[in-house]
């Protein structure tokens, strides 16, 4: 199977001690879901996806160049 | 009845009045309407300023508490003197310092299922700013049941995001998020002021749009921003066709804009 890389943008109190992009290897085609299985994140049903720019599910499939933003729920106000 | 533009108004305005495809039009609309401000912290204390600079004709600020030392890096509208005494009092004197013939009507409360609906019916706007899940959701559903336009915004450290909500035509908040994270921390978050300021006046902005109908609001696209690596993104977000809170909706059910 090809591998892909991928951009990961990590926002809010997910961000943690990235201070910067995360670049991750990936197989083609492996899903938003098990991409957040990698990282030393909680799944969370509440989060927000998007793919280059688009609103995605964590089912979707992620290729090479892929931008993905993981978005949760913040309430500072 | 249409409050018309009086000579003072002409020259209290001018200068937005020469904005690019801002007209006369635009500033009576402004002024002839009534945002609520759900939260005077330093996003919506700042959001409530700078409407009510621009000239808008009534406030309605809904904020339950008491000033304390810790909000003061950020609260722009709020006095070391007010420290310990109710903060509505203190935006709405501060407000009509600057804007003397702007109407604020205040509540020392928090939104509730009970009352929200009394807060946003007579509403052309709501802004988003308190400090809880629970009660960004139930303003989203009373703004949804309303069709009353939301201007959602939020911080956290040095992120932040912005979009907003015209029931039936965009997503709505539960259509994002739809399980509000019961982890979080009530007035827990870290923050800078000019961070929540930033993202105040750009409420402010988002809301004078939605209201006036000059420019083009965040309707299906979220702001995000990181202002530690200035870093901005604006994502495209769907309606969710199966949200229990507004996909009985259809656009040309309409909302007040």
């Amino acid at each position: 199977m090809n591998n892909a890389t991928i951009t990961v943008k990590l926002f809010g109190p997910l961000r943690g001690k990235y201070e910067s992009d995360l670049t991750l290897t990936i197989s083609e085609n492996e899903t938003i879901q098990a991409v957040i299985a990698r990282l030393p994140i909680e799944p969370h049903p509440s989060y927000l996806y998007s793919v280059n720019g688009q609103h995605a599910k964590a089912g979707t499939q992620l290729h090479d160049g892929d931008v993905l933003m993981i978005i949760p729920p913040i309430s500072g106000g | 009845m249409i409050s018309q533009l009086n000579n003072e108004d002409l020259e209290r305005f001018k200068r937005q009045l020469t904005l690019n495809g801002y007209t006369n039009e635009h500033q009576t609309k402004l002024k002839n309407s009534t945002a609520l401000i759900a939260g005077v912290g330093g996003v919506g204390g700042t959001t409530a300023l700078y409407l009510a600079i621009a000239g808008i004709g009534r406030l309605k600020i809904v904020h339950s508490g008491v000033l304390t030392s810790s909000n003061l890096n950020r609260q722009i509208l709020m006095t070391e003197d007010w420290i310990g005494k109710t903060r509505v009092d203190c935006a709405k004197a501060a407000i009509q310092r600057i804007a003397s013939g702007v109407q604020v009507d205040i509540y020392n409360e928090r939104m509730t299922p009970e009352n929200s609906a009394d807060f946003v019916r007579d509403a052309d706007a709501a802004v988003s700013a308190r400090p809880n899940f629970s009660e960004r959701c139930t303003l989203n559903n009373a703004c949804v049941q309303h069709r009353i336009p939301l201007i959602e915004g939020a911080m956290f450290d040095m992120d932040a995001y912005l979009f907003s909500i015209k029931p039936g035509l965009t997503p709505c908040y539960h259509c994002l998020f739809k399980d509000a994270d019961s982890r979080w921390q009530e007035l827990g978050f870290p923050v800078l002021g000019a961070l929540s300021g930033t993202l105040g006046c750009m409420m402010a902005v988002e809301a004078i749009k939605v209201i006036t109908g000059y420019g083009k609001p965040l309707f299906s696209k979220m702001l995000l921003f990181n202002l530690a690596s200035m870093d901005f993104n604006t994502i495209a977000v769907n309606r969710d066709p199966g949200c229990p809170v507004c996909g009985a909706l259809h656009d040309t059910e309409g909302g007040k804009v």
